[in-house]
C-alpha cells in the first residue's frame, strides 16, 4: 500500500495524461442463510455489525401481475391497507411504534413484480418490527372495515394524482405501459392503476387478495444487520411460526405477446419541453439477453461520455435529458429510452437525431473500453449497495430481490459472472435481436400551444 | 416447549392487564372471583392473546456518533475523516464557501453554474475524458450547490483506483477550465432545466415561497439555477471571477469517510489537495431578508391542474442558534413524522392528500418553516383551514410529554442511520463546515436534543406556528369541477379573509 502510495505521488502528472486503467472489482462477498418455516414462510438472515441496526424486509411474491382484469392498481391499494391496522395494532398505530422506536425507511412498495414491505429499527427493537410484520401477516383482516379501505383508496387517488398526474410526462408513462403490453396482460398500464378500477375495489377483493397471497407459504423474510445469532431463528419461530400454511397460490399465467409492428402515440400535454420515448418488449429478468441489455443501457446513456448523451447533449446540444434502462420483470422485460429536448425542439427533430444512435448498436459491436467501463460502473455500483442494510436497493432488498427472480438469494457472485460474460458481439447480437425499428413503441410528448390567459382566470376555459 | 410455556404466561398477564392495572393487583382480583363466585367453564384459551402487547426494547445499544479525526494539510485546508473499514469504498466532499449566498446582486444563478462547470473540463481533461475516467475508475464524481456551501464529490473504490480517482477530484476541484464553448453548452442546458421546470407545480411552489420568505433579490429568494434573463446574461468571465473569489484552500474543508486510515488519507489528500496556493479570503456574508412579515396567500394558477401544492410556512431558525432544538422538536411533533397530526388529518381523517410534512429547516444563516403537501384542488381552502388549525392546537398548550418523547426518540434514536453507509456519513460531517461545527457535532447534537424542555418547545410553537405569521403559496386551479359540479377554489381560499395575492409562475 505504502509503494503504491508514493508511486501515484511521483508519478502525479503522468497519472493526469495517460488513460486511467479501469478498475478491477472483487466479487463482494454476501454472506446469509436460508431457510423455511415449517409454514412455508422463507427466511434469510445476514448479520453486519457495523451500526446498532437491524433491517427487517418482507417480499410478498405478489404483485400487479396478479391483478385481474377492472382492477388495475389493486396490489397497491392492497399495500396500502397493510398499514391501517391489523387485530393488535390499532389504526393509526404502525408508523407510531416505528417512528418512536426510532425507524428509519419505514415503507412499502408495489411493483408489477412483487409487493415489499420494510423498516430499519434500533437492534434492540427488532422484536417490535417482526411483532408488527407478523400481526399484519397473520390477523389483517380480524379488524379490516369498509371505511379503511375507503379512506386509503382516496389516499391512493390523491397519490396518482400527485405521481401520475400532477407531474409533467406522467400520463405518458402511462400510455407507454399500454402500449408495451396489450391487455390482458396485467402490466398493462402504470402499478398505481386507474381511478375507476380503484373506485370499485370492494372489500371482499381485499379479503380474497389477502388470503390468497399474504400467506407465509408466498412470502420471504429477510433480516439484516446487528441481530444476535443465538436466538433470531427462535423469534422468527415465536412471531411467525404459528401463522398457517396456506393453499399454495396459482402461478399467474401470462402471455406476452410480441410487437408484431411499431407501436406509436404523439401526445400533447401541459409540458415545457419535448419528449421521446422509446421501448422494448426484451427477455425477461435472468433469462438469456438481460444481461446484455442491462449493459447496453449504460453504453447508450450512462453519463456524458455515453453515446447518446455525447451525441445529443454535448455534440448537437438538442437534448436537456437522456436516459437508457433494462427495466427487468419476470413475464417480459422493457428496455425504453427517452429523450427530452431543448427548448423549441420537436419530438420529429429528437427522433432523427437519436433513432441512428440507438440502431448503431444494432450494427456494430460496442468497443472492448466502452463496455468494460459499463461493467466497471455495474459492479462498483452493486457493490456500493451493499452498504445500506435495508430499505430501497440495500443488501436485505438484494438478498430479496435474487431469491424472488432466481430462487437463490446468494446470486451475487452468478451475477458478476453472467455480467463479465458478455462480449462485444454477444452484446451486438442481443441487441439487433431485440432493438428494433419494426417491433419498437414509440410515445412522444409536444408541449401544449399555449394561449396567454390572465393570472387566475383561466379556470373552466377548457 | 419453553417457548411455549412463556407464551401463555404471557397471554395470562395480558388477560389480567384487561382487569386491573398491574400484575399483581390483576391476580388478586382473579382469585377472589374465583372464590365468591360459580365457577364458569373457563373461556378457550387463545394462543395467539400474547400479540395483544407490543414487545418492548430489548437493551439498548452503547454505540455512540462518531467523531472524526482531524487534521490539517500543508496549506492550512481542515480535513474530518472517519476512518470505517470494511467493504473497499471511500467517500470524499470537497466543500467550499461558495454557496449561493456569494452571488452577486443580479447574477443568481451563477453559483450554481461555477459548480456546474467544475467537471466540464481541465487543463488535461475534456469534460467526455472526466466522466469516461470517473466511469473506468469505478468512481461516480459530482458536483453541487447549496445555498451556503458548494460541494465537489467523488465516491471511489480502494486500491489502485484511489490515487487516480483523487487526482480527478483534484483535478475537477482546483484546475477547471472554463472553456467558452463548455460553457455555453452548459449555461444553455440550465436554461433547458429552467423553462422544463416552468411547468412542474411543486417546483412553482418551492420557488414562490423562497421569494415570498425572502424577497426576490435576496440570495435565498431566489432559485439555485437561477432565472432566465439572469442566466442569459451570465458569461464565462463571470464564472471565472466568482471561481477566483470563493474557491481557495482558506475557504475549502475536505471530509472523508471509508476504508482508510489516518496516514494514508494524509498522504494522498496533501499530494493534491496541499499545494493549492493559500490566499486569504473568507467567507461570504449575506444580510438579512427584509421582508414583513404578515399573514397572506399567493396564488399561482394551474388551470388544468388535479391538486394544488401548498407550501405554508414563515422564517424560522438557525443551525446554531439557541432555539434550534425547541423549534426542530415543535415542528417534528406537529409536521414532521407520518404520524405527525397535519399528515394523519389530511390524510388519514379526510383522504384529501397522499401526505404532508414539514418542519425547519437546517440553515446557517436563514432558515424556514415550512408545511408541505398537495391535496385534491377543490378541498384547497379547506386543507388550508385544517394546516392552520393544527398549528394554532400546537401554539396554544404546552405539547404533551408522550408526544414530545416520541419526537425527540424518533430523531436520536434513528441517529445511526446517518452513518450506515460512506455516503451518509461523509454527508453528516459536511455539517462541521457548512454550520461551524467540531468533530464532535453528533455528540452535542444528542446532548442538545436531551436538554430540550416542554417549555422551551412550547415557546417555540407559539412564536412559529402562530397563524399570523404564516405564507400560504397555493399552486393549483382557480377552479376545478367535481362530479360535474363546478367548485370556486380561488373565491373559497379568498373566503377565509386572508390578503390573497395573484401571481404568475
Amino acid at each position: 500500500m505504502k509503494r503504491a502510495l508514493s508511486a501515484v505521488a511521483a508519478l502525479g502528472l503522468l497519472a493526469l495524461i495517460v488513460p486511467v486503467a479501469n478498475a478491477s472489482i472483487a466479487v463482494p462477498n454476501l454472506a446469509f442463510e436460508k431457510y423455511e418455516l415449517a409454514n412455508g414462510l422463507e427466511v434469510l438472515l445476514s448479520e453486519d455489525h457495523t451500526v446498532p441496526l437491524t433491517s427487517v424486509e418482507i417480499w410478498y411474491h405478489v404483485g400487479a401481475k396478479n391483478e385481474v382484469p377492472g382492477r388495475s392498481g389493486f396490489a397497491h391499494l392492497f399495500e396500502h391497507i397493510m398499514f391501517q391496522g391489523s387485530r393488535d395494532i390499532a389504526e393509526d398505530t404502525f408508523f407510531k411504534y416505528l417512528e418512536g422506536a426510532g425507524a428509519t425507511v419505514i415503507n412499502g412498495t408495489t411493483d408489477f413484480d412483487r409487493t415489499n414491505y420494510f423498516e430499519t429499527v434500533p437492534s434492540n427493537q427488532l422484536d417490535l418490527a417482526l411483532w408488527l410484520e407478523s400481526d399484519r401477516m397473520g390477523f389483517l383482516l380480524d379488524t379490516l372495515t369498509q371505511e379503511r379501505l375507503d379512506n386509503q383508496r382516496e389516499v391512493v387517488r390523491k397519490e396518482r394524482q400527485q405521481s401520475t398526474e400532477n407531474v409533467p410526462y406522467g400520463v405518458a408513462e402511462e400510455h407507454f405501459y399500454k402500449d408495451l403490453y396489450p391487455a390482458p396482460h396485467p402490466y398493462n398500464g402504470v402499478v398505481i392503476g386507474s381511478h375507476e378500477d380503484l373506485k370499485a375495489a370492494s372489500l371482499d377483493d381485499v379479503k380474497g387478495f389477502f388470503r390468497t397471497y399474504y400467506v407465509p407459504n408466498n412470502a420471504t423474510l429477510a433480516i439484516v444487520g446487528d441481530f444476535h445469532p443465538a436466538d433470531i431463528k427462535a423469534k422468527v419461530d415465536k412471531y411467525f411460526g404459528s401463522i398457517p400454511r396456506a393453499a399454495e397460490p396459482a402461478p399467474e399465467q401470462i402471455t406476452v405477446v410480441p410487437i408484431a409492428a411499431e407501436k406509436r402515440e404523439a401526445l400533447t400535454d401541459d409540458v415545457e419541453l419535448a419528449k421521446v420515448y422509446y421501448g422494448w418488449v426484451t427477455p425477461s429478468s435472468f433469462q438469456p439477453g438481460d444481461a446484455e441489455l442491462t449493459l447496453a443501457a449504460n453504453i447508450l446513456a450512462d453519463g456524458k461520455a455515453s453515446r447518446l448523451q455525447k451525441a445529443l447533449t454535448l455534440d448537437k446540444a438538442i437534448a436537456s435529458d437522456v436516459s437508457a434502462s433494462q427495466y427487468a420483470l419476470q413475464h417480459g422485460s422493457v428496455f425504453q429510452v427517452s429523450v427530452t429536448g431543448n427548448p423549441g425542439q420537436t419530438t420529429a427533430q429528437l427522433e432523427a437525431a437519436t433513432w441512428p444512435v440507438i440502431a448503431a448498436l444494432a450494427s456494430a459491436p460496442p468497443t472492448k473500453d466502452e463496455l468494460n467501463r459499463a461493467l466497471t460502473a455495474w459492479q462498483a455500483s452493486t457493490l456500493r449497495q451493499l452498504q445500506a442494510l435495508g430499505g430501497f436497493g440495500g443488501k436485505a432488498d438484494m438478498l430479496n430481490y435474487y431469491n424472488h427472480h432466481t430462487g437463490d438469494p446468494g446470486y451475487l457472485p452468478k451475477d458478476f459472472a453472467r455480467m463479465s460474460a458478455v462480449t462485444p458481439e454477444s452484446l451486438q447480437k442481443v441487441f439487433a435481436e431485440q432493438v428494433k425499428a419494426t417491433n419498437r413503441v414509440v410515445v412522444a410528448v409536444s408541449p401544449e400551444v399555449k394561449t396567454e390567459t390572465p393570472a387566475a382566470t383561466g379556470g373552466g376555459v377548457k | 416447549m419453553k417457548r411455549a410455556l412463556s407464551s401463555s404466561l404471557l397471554a395470562l398477564v395480558v388477560l389480567g392487564l384487561a382487569v386491573a392495572p398491574g400484575t399483581a393487583e390483576a391476580k388478586k382480583k382473579k382469585k377472589e372471583e374465583v372464590v365468591v363466585q360459580p365457577q364458569p367453564l373457563p373461556p378457550p384459551v387463545d394462543p395467539e392473546a400474547w400479540r395483544a402487547t407490543a414487545p418492548g426494547p430489548g437493551v439498548e445499544s452503547t454505540w455512540q456518533a462518531p467523531i472524526a479525526k482531524t487534521f490539517s494539510l500543508k496549506n492550512g485546508i481542515p480535513v474530518f475523516l472517519v476512518e470505517r473499514p470494511g467493504l473497499p469504498l471511500v467517500s470524499v466532499r470537497v466543500v467550499v464557501n461558495a454557496g449561493r449566498e456569494a452571488n452577486p446582486a443580479g447574477k443568481a444563478g451563477l453559483a450554481a453554474l461555477t459548480a456546474d462547470m467544475l467537471d466540464e473540463g481541465t487543463a488535461t481533461r475534456s469534460a467526455l475524458k472526466i466522466n469516461s475516467d470517473a466511469t473506468a475508475l469505478g468512481a461516480v464524481l459530482g458536483t453541487a450547490s447549496a445555498p451556503d456551501h458548494a460541494e465537489i464529490s467523488i465516491d471511489a473504490l480502494t486500491g489502485d483506483s484511489l490515487g487516480p480517482s483523487l487526482d480527478l477530484l483534484a483535478d475537477v476541484a482546483l484546475k477547471p477550465k472554463f472553456d467558452s464553448k463548455e460553457f455555453s453548452r452548459v449555461r444553455a442546458e440550465t436554461l433547458a432545466q429552467i423553462q422544463a421546470q416552468a411547468s412542474d407545480p411543486r417546483e412553482i411552489a418551492t420557488r414562490t415561497f423562497a421569494q415570498q420568505i425572502f424577497g426576490s433579490t435576496h440570495p435565498y429568494g431566489t432559485p439555485s439555477i437561477g432565472d432566465t434573463a439572469s442566466v442569459k446574461a451570465l458569461k464565462v468571465s463571470d464564472v471565472q471571477a466568482f471561481y477566483k473569489s470563493w474557491y481557495t484552500p482558506a475557504n475549502t474543508t475536505i471530509v472523508i469517510s471509508g476504508a482508510i486510515t489516518e496516514a494514508d488519507a494524509k498522504t494522498l489528500l496533501d499530494a493534491r489537495f496541499g499545494t493549492w496556493a493559500k490566499t486569504g479570503v473568507k467567507r461570504p456574508t449575506v444580510t438579512a431578508p427584509a421582508v414583513p412579515l404578515k399573514p397572506r396567500v399567493v396564488f399561482v394558477n394551474q388551470p388544468d391542474a388535479v391538486q394544488s401544492v401548498l407550501r405554508i410556512g414563515t422564517p424560522g431558525v438557525t443551525r446554531t442558534g439557541p432555539e434550534y432544538w425547541n423549534a426542530t422538536l415543535a415542528g417534528t411533533i406537529t409536521a414532521g413524522m407520518f404520524s405527525s397530526r397535519i399528515n394523519m388529518n389530511l390524510r388519514e381523517e379526510h383522504g384529501w392528500s397522499y401526505g404532508a410534512g414539514g418542519g425547519f429547516s437546517d440553515s446557517r444563516d436563514f432558515g424556514t418553516f415550512s408545511v408541505r403537501t398537495s391535496v385534491q384542488a377543490d378541498k384547497t381552502a379547506e386543507s388550508i383551514t385544517e394546516i392552520l388549525k393544527e398549528l394554532k392546537a400546537a401554539a396554544s398548550a404546552p405539547p404533551a410529554e408522550a408526544d414530545l418523547k416520541m419526537a425527540r426518540d424518533s430523531i436520536l434514536k434513528s441517529l445511526a442511520g446517518n452513518f450506515e453507509t460512506n455516503e451518509a456519513t461523509a454527508g453528516s460531517f459536511v455539517q462541521a463546515p457548512q454550520f461551524g461545527l467540531g468533530a464532535d457535532l453528533w455528540r452535542a447534537y444528542v446532548t442538545d436534543a436531551s436538554a430540550a424542555l416542554p417549555d422551551g418547545v412550547y415557546a417555540a410553537a407559539k412564536t412559529y406556528f402562530n397563524p399570523d405569521r404564516q405564507i400560504i403559496v397555493v399552486v393549483g386551479p382557480a377552479k376545478t369541477t367535481v362530479e360535474g359540479k363546478e367548485v370556486d377554489v380561488l373565491g373559497n381560499i379568498k373566503a377565509l379573509g386572508f390578503e390573497v395575492v395573484e401571481t404568475k409562475p
